[in-house]
């Protein structure tokens, strides 16, 4: 008992506290440099060898992280690293500067072709300062996706709901219903948001009614429904939305109900092309979306990408069989690959394997 | 004071104490209806919990006494130094990373620290954002006021008279500092640090911008939520609650034995 008081005392004695303070500074200060060299060192050494940047559409956020991440670790040996966000604002932390990724896969492929209209006006090096490259050269599409209309199993709507899922209501008229909660995301950030817009005027069109798009939406970027993707499964299960525009596979993948749309609205199937054009969103920064078949697109930002054989690696991972059976089983569609561009930018081994893989039966 | 008289004054504290607790602790509920307990312990023994939890707590203490290292000086020079030009400039210059939204911080600390700055180019071997490096960054950045506030009021309470007599004792103005002043505020410096480190750790949106890979406990939290919605997010939330509630056990054990401290008189 006296040795602990003696300690008590000594421990608070000033002059200790002082030696305390000061150790802990040279030991915090010794770590930040240290710690700063080692890191930087080991994610050099280690880039060239292991890690990989990839950053993705956040609709698939649990496919990519809980599925394909061990796989791909697995059958590569890459280290994987990746950050899931609205895919336009990707490509703007891309364009900006503020992100280098080795991997660039995105919901559509406007954001992509952003990338390849958009010259690294940043010098990268002092070299690149002359050359004026685009971000971005090329793409392949990979996957398609299709809009759905996912809700909360607790929403005092779902019986209604359950019905349209059935075929026996009318889905548009329920979504009008007064005191409904419809979210979606941004139109300006989020492909999802603008082709949610874009589905909205082809049920317009479809449907032979003209304000239908009007009374599910609002305005478009209607502030009572524009909600951030990450939140999806949190705002349903809450109660804070009665339903949710989504993709097929962000609904399956979080275990949630869905009605599925017409062929002619959904986005999914590349027979109606056509008719997809035939409504669009005007984005802020002036560019114009048309509706199109939505495609999951990757490419290695030339100008960004670190590790570039870990990029291919990344890229074959996506094109392989493996990563097609864990995509398909989260309900994305697998297609053959197309590829969009500058064709001969693309690297060796992606096109190789491309061109080896066939037609889905 | 409980027995003795419940009417007046009392119950006017103990009533809207009583609305101000529950407001705060009622969320916690949710955590009761969401839990799996099943899941519970599979989920934390993931690998990436841990590490997240690790690199926070780490990091934290970094910035802390990083904190502590730039903070504390800058205080004093503001109780201290009270007849220059700007120093009203200098004062809200302080409070801005408490004023801008975390993000707005991140974004902006990007542009010192992204990958094309200057400040980058000139030390072109470090990895200053998507590294630990970053997370330091973003939490230095967000936690500096609640460190320089607190210990300027603190050094502020300290009366000058102490230090003159100090200095007419024929101590140096270093000795000063670090026998009287320092010793003097302790408290208050303590309580920032305390502050600065909670808020380090809590830290999400300068972070996300900063350096979202590798994983703080916060991200950690926002990306299971996105992946699963809040069940999946439960079992790390509970995990930041216990370091919350440990967090807080320090800080009471650190200002009792303050109290303790000043008791004694030993300066």
């Amino acid at each position: 008992m006296e040795l602990l008081k003696q300690m008590l005392l000594f421990l608070t004695n000033d002059k200790f506290i002082l030696f305390a303070a000061a150790l802990s500074f040279a030991i915090a200060f010794s770590m930040l440099i240290i710690g700063g060299t080692a890191i930087s060192y080991q994610q050099q050494t280690s880039t060239k060898n292991g890690k990989v940047f990839v950053m993705y559409a956040a609709s698939l956020i649990k496919t990519f992280e809980t599925s394909l991440r061990p796989s791909f670790e697995q059958n590569t040996g890459y280290k994987y690293t990746g950050e899931g966000r609205g895919s336009v604002q990707i490509a703007n932390m891309i364009i900006d500067g503020q992100r280098r990724p080795d991997v660039f896969v995105s919901a559509g492929t406007i954001p992509i072709m952003k990338l390849m209209m958009n010259d690294s006006n940043i010098a990268a090096d002092k070299q690149q300062e002359q050359l004026h490259r685009p971000l971005a050269q090329w793409l392949v599409r990979f996957a398609s996706a299709e809009m759905v209309i996912t809700y909360s199993p607790i929403s005092r709507f779902h019986l209604d709901l359950d019905k349209a899922k059935k075929g026996e209501l009318p889905w548009y008229q329920i979504l009008s219903e007064p005191g409904f909660k419809f979210g979606r995301t941004d139109p300006e950030l989020d492909p999802k948001g603008y082709y949610t817009v874009i589905a909205a005027k082809l049920a317009n069109i479809y449907y032979k009614d003209q304000n239908i798009k009007q009374s599910i939406l609002g305005q478009d970027r209607n502030p009572k429904q524009v909600f951030p993707e990450e939140t999806l499964k949190t705002v349903l299960e809450s109660g804070q939305l009665d339903a949710a525009a989504a993709y097929k596979h962000e609904a399956i993948a979080r275990g949630l109900p869905y009605i599925t749309l017409p062929s002619q609205i959904n986005l999914a199937n590349p027979a109606f092309s056509d008719f997809y054009k035939k409504a669009s969103y005007t984005l802020d920064t002036g560019e114009t979306v048309y509706g199109e078949p939505i495609y999951f697109s990757a490419t290695i930002p030339e100008i960004t990408v670190d590790n570039l054989a870990g990029a291919i690696s990344f890229i074959g991972f996506l094109l392989s069989t493996s990563a097609e059976h864990i995509l398909q089983n989260q309900g994305l569609n697998y297609i053959k690959p197309i590829i969009e561009g500058q064709v001969d930018k693309i690297p060796f081994p992606i096109r190789t394997i491309i061109n080896e893989i066939p037609a889905p039966r | 004071m409980m027995g003795k008289n419940l009417h007046g004054f009392n119950l006017f504290i103990i009533i809207l104490s009583g609305i101000a607790i529950v407001y705060i602790s009622y969320p916690l509920v949710t955590i009761l209806i969401f839990v799996e307990p099943s899941k519970l312990l599979d989920s934390l023994s993931r690998p990436q919990v841990g590490s997240a939890l690790i690199l926070s707590l780490v990091s934290a203490t970094i910035s802390t006494l990083l904190l502590s290292l730039f903070g504390i000086p800058l205080s004093y020079f503001l109780a201290r130094y009270k007849n220059f030009p700007g120093k009203f400039v200098l004062r809200i210059i302080v409070i801005i990373p408490l004023v801008l939204p975390p993000l707005a911080s991140g974004a902006l600390l990007l542009g010192v620290f992204g990958p094309y700055s200057p400040l980058v180019k000139t030390f072109p071997g470090v990895e200053f954002t998507q590294s630990i490096l970053g997370i330091i960054i973003a939490q230095t950045y967000v936690a500096s006021p609640f460190m320089v506030l607190s210990s300027q009021s603190a050094f502020e309470s300290v009366d000058e008279s102490y230090e003159n007599i100090a200095r007419v004792l024929g101590k140096s103005r270093f000795e000063t500092f670090f026998r009287v002043s320092l010793p003097l505020a302790k408290t208050g410096i303590v309580i920032g640090s305390i502050l600065s480190w909670v808020r380090a750790v809590g830290e999400l949106g300068a972070t996300m911008m900063m350096a979202y890979n590798p994983h703080t406990i916060s991200i950690q939290i926002f990306e299971d939520n996105a992946i699963g919605g809040l069940r999946n997010a439960i079992p790390d939330i509970m995990l930041a609650i216990i370091l919350s509630i440990v967090a807080i056990l320090i800080f009471y054990a650190a200002r009792k034995k303050q109290r303790e401290h000043i008791l004694r008189f030993k300066w």
